[in-house]
């Protein structure tokens, strides 16, 4: 049985952000949601959070990896402007926002998949490598490069921002 | 950066990002619903071959599917904590979720006095226990929430290297009977369950 409507809620939430973190696009977020939703209503369950992310990540695999996107970030999309334009702490907190999102823009997927689970969900690397199926010193190794590439990208932005 | 600021923009944007109502909405009412459709198109499917269709016998199935719901039931309810009381496991799942959560307090204080008298639609007074002299944490503050849906206190904490502790305190009871007091690690997340004056404790923090 799914759970009951708050819980629902929490668990669709985080099935998203896990999803968005796989394919860096809201849209296809949504939808590979959906379709792993999809299948676990029809398998009947059950309805726990690791369940539900090997559902999303097996629909993304599937799928050929059609959702990984790799977006260059969309710098000229006016955004940028409006964050340069002025110096107050929302401008600024947007700025990062913006400068994070497209950090991650420059990362695999599965860098930022395993991002993800380490840092938001808490997954120690044990963790990861079981749901991911890969072996624990292949997911500390991406973990690593993952973190040195954000903090170039994340660099080099805020030299080009300045 | 180093890898905790890092870490913690990176839960600050994905903790951000919500599905959208529209999308929440959709997949509500096809958690909801696909279910009940496919049923009927099985039915459907199935309803040129079938026999013909005797009132009587749905009866007796309905009858008979009662009883034996109604059996199993009055069994569960026979078993200590009601058939199947919440194991240490399950609850130190449910605390490593919420305290991987890490929302914020609702009310900032360094005393349990102070907090006890806020949080007074609780149905226990929040204790101060030992453990957390043992490990020199300092109380940040605390909120509702829910154990097994029962009611409960969230104590925010933080020790001397600055990082998130939170302490778990709910009424001791028939449905948590069955929690054991001991340690568990489950989402990265170390959590100790023990019982002190009539309550239960989680302390959730970074495993040792």
């Amino acid at each position: 049985m799914p759970p009951e409507s708050d819980e629902l809620d929490e668990l669709l939430q985080r099935g998203f952000r896990f999803a968005l973190s796989l394919t860096h696009d809201r849209a296809a977020a949504e939808d590979l949601l959906q379709d792993a939703c999809l299948g676990l209503v029809r398998a009947g369950g059950p309805w726990h959070v690791g369940y539900l992310f090997a559902a999303i990540r097996n629909r993304f695999i599937d799928e050929g990896r059609r959702a990984q996107t790799r977006v260059a970030p969309q710098e000229g999309n006016g955004q940028i402007d409006r964050l340069t334009a002025g110096g107050s702490n929302h401008t600024m907190r947007l700025a990062a926002e913006e400068e994070m999102d497209a950090a991650l823009g420059h990362l695999r997927s599965e860098e930022r998949e395993a991002l993800y689970l380490a840092a938001v969900e808490g997954y120690t690397a044990s963790e990861i490598a079981e749901l991911t199926g890969r072996p624990r010193g292949t997911v500390l190794s991406l973990l690593h490069r993952a973190k040195a590439r954000l903090r170039d990208v994340l660099r080099c932005k805020q030299e080009e921002w300045r | 950066m180093n890898d905790h600021e890092l870490d913690e923009r990176l839960r600050k944007h994905y903790g951000e990002q919500q599905l959208s109502p529209h999308g929440l909405a959709e997949i509500r009412e096809i958690v909801g619903t696909v279910g009940a459709v496919e049923d009927d198109v099985v039915l459907a499917d199935l309803a040129p071959d079938s026999p013909p269709w005797n009132p009587w016998i749905s009866v007796a199935a309905g009858l008979v599917t009662v009883a034996v719901l109604a059996a199993v039931f009055i069994w569960a309810q026979s078993q200590p904590g009601g058939g199947h009381p919440p194991t240490a496991e399950i609850i130190a799942e449910e605390i490593a979720t919420n305290h991987n959560r890490d929302m914020p307090v609702e009310i900032e204080t360094d005393a349990f006095d102070s907090l006890a008298e806020k949080l007074d639609k609780l149905d226990f007074r929040p204790i101060s226990p030992g453990r957390l002299d043992e490990r020199e944490l300092q109380m940040v503050g605390g909120r509702y929430c829910k154990i097994q849906g029962q009611i409960a206190a969230q104590i925010k904490l933080r020790d001397a290297a600055g990082r998130t502790w939170t302490l778990y305190e709910c009424r001791d009871s028939k449905l948590l009977s069955g929690v054991r007091a001991r340690r568990v690690k489950t989402l990265g997340i170390e959590v100790e369950l023990w019982r002190e004056a009539g309550v239960l404790l989680g302390l959730a923090g970074p495993p040792d």
